[in-house]
């Protein structure tokens, strides 16, 4: 690992920004709507499920919420509750979200060399959650919140990395094809 | 220590790469310390290596790689690179792009895939649970499934069986209780198991109240891992990255199983082709 120099910045910067805004946002979200008129939001994951309540909110929160009503479960049993009102993504997306943009985050100051050591970081990231998602799914246990939020994150950190792992193995690839 | 100290001077077999072109070839060098020049059969780029280290950790300064067992009298021979893994790196993007669509717009997948398992001759079960607000069951509750009307038993329960795959609507209304719409996903092989709670009153109830495990955001996370494994094929680079990923991915079921299913194809060509990835096996750097 080593600290990124400044002219490799701005690509991933520009991948960054977008998701700080949009997990940014997703907590402001419950913020920004009135105290306790966003609850039981718990319905079906592929579909819009809410049209009605998420209509009634202000722009930017309606596609928020309704982005969360496509992707997400969001059973409120297995969300955060802030400001009375339910988070738009359940714990374990939200987490996700959050680990993207502090991956991501992180590899704007850092560099990271893709090589066989970067199988620990997968192990770290998909293991927990693959553990947790299954146990879950067929009702060894029910998760928490917390161990939602932690394996969340894990994944969605490693996941931040990989993609600007990725960025920078393109850039890296378009160097050769330029100098061959 | 390092087995190769006791044949200085001797001539090894060895592999390089161009630094300009990224050209492969095959060459005899001394194994000594001193740095060699050579002439790249492609582009005739001059360049030094050295085929020892006087520092192994310094990997970098040697762009030579041994190649062959350095032991045996008879050297393995060399296998021409094939395009297989171009052919991974393919696979394995369409893995990612598949998976993407599908965690975004899976509800038309969703349909469509259904629809089509029905129309091949699959049809589901569905099991009911109908119970009020205390958890007590309720029996003659009216259960409506498409054309289906029935009710529930003395368990409170409304089973039924060879019903059409994919988004059903269930109606249900019992005798001092609101009706109640739900939306049920009906899939081959797996019994659908389900419990509705009724709210008691008159009038309409609460629609929808879908319960399903997972969230599509994860299919994403797990087909961007296509991506990366598309990336080390294109390089060439570290197979257990490869690996890894192709691995991973195939829990992005894109299409529903159509990208685990190359997933796994891309997986068996990575293993088969091994051999084609840098720092593979078939050398020792120094």
């Amino acid at each position: 690992m080593e600290i990124r120099e400044k002219s490799s910045r701005l690509i991933i910067i520009i991948f960054f920004l977008p998701f700080f805004i949009w997990i940014l946002f997703q907590f402001l979200a419950p913020f920004a709507l009135p105290t306790g008129s966003v609850y039981k939001l718990s319905g079906f994951v592929v579909g819009s499920d809410n049209d009605q309540l998420i209509d009634n909110m202000p722009f930017p929160w309606n596609s928020i919420y309704n982005c969360g009503d496509r992707l997400c479960h969001q059973k409120v049993e297995r969300s955060f509750i802030i400001n009375d009102n339910q988070m738009p993504f359940c714990s374990r997306c939200t987490a996700i979200w959050l680990g993207l943009a502090i991956g991501l985050g992180f590899m704007v100051f850092y560099k990271i060399e893709l090589n066989e050591k970067f199988i620990f970081l997968i192990i770290i990231g998909v293991v927990p959650i693959g553990i947790d998602g299954i146990g879950q799914l067929f009702g060894f246990w029910e998760s928490t919140n917390i161990i939602r939020l932690i394996t969340g994150l894990l994944i969605g950190i490693v996941c931040g990395i990989a993609i600007a792992l990725i960025i920078d193995e393109i850039r890296d690839l378009r160097k050769i094809k330029v100098k061959s | 220590m390092y087995p190769y100290l006791s044949r200085v001077n001797e001539v090894v077999k060895g592999k390089t790469t161009c630094p300009r072109c990224q050209h492969e070839f095959i060459l005899d060098l001394p194994e000594n310390l001193e740095k060699h020049e050579v002439i790249c059969p492609k582009c005739e780029n001059k360049f030094t290596i050295q085929a020892k280290c006087s520092d192994p950790k310094l990997v970098d300064e040697c762009s030579w790689e041994e190649y062959g067992e350095p032991r045996k009298t008879v050297l393995s021979s060399i296998k021409p690179k094939t395009n297989k893994l171009m052919i991974v790196a393919i696979l394995l993007s369409c893995v990612f792009a598949i998976g993407l669509i599908t965690a975004v717009f899976s509800d038309a997948f969703i349909e469509s895939s259904m629809n089509l398992t029905s129309d091949i001759g699959f049809t589901g079960s569905v099991k009911i649970l109908v119970t009020d607000r205390s958890n007590n069951s309720l029996s003659n509750v009216n259960v409506t499934l498409n054309d289906l009307t029935s009710t529930t038993n003395e368990n409170g329960i409304f089973f039924v069986e060879n019903i059409k795959l994919g988004i059903q609507t269930l109606k249900l209304s019992g005798d001092g209780y609101k009706t109640q719409t739900c939306e049920i996903l009906v899939i081959p092989i797996f019994n659908l198991k389900k419990t509705i709670e009724l709210e008691t009153g008159v009038g309409e109830g609460n629609n929808i109240n879908f319960d399903y495990t997972g969230c599509t955001l994860i299919l994403a996370i797990f087909s961007v891992f296509g991506l990366l494994g598309t990336i080390t094929c294109l390089k060439q680079q570290h197979a257990d990255v490869a690996i890894m990923c192709s691995l991973i991915s195939i829990f992005s079921f894109g299409f529903f199983f159509i990208g685990s299913i190359i997933s796994i194809v891309a997986f068996i060509l990575i293993m088969k082709y091994r051999e084609e990835f840098e720092n593979g096996n078939k050398g020792k750097i120094f």
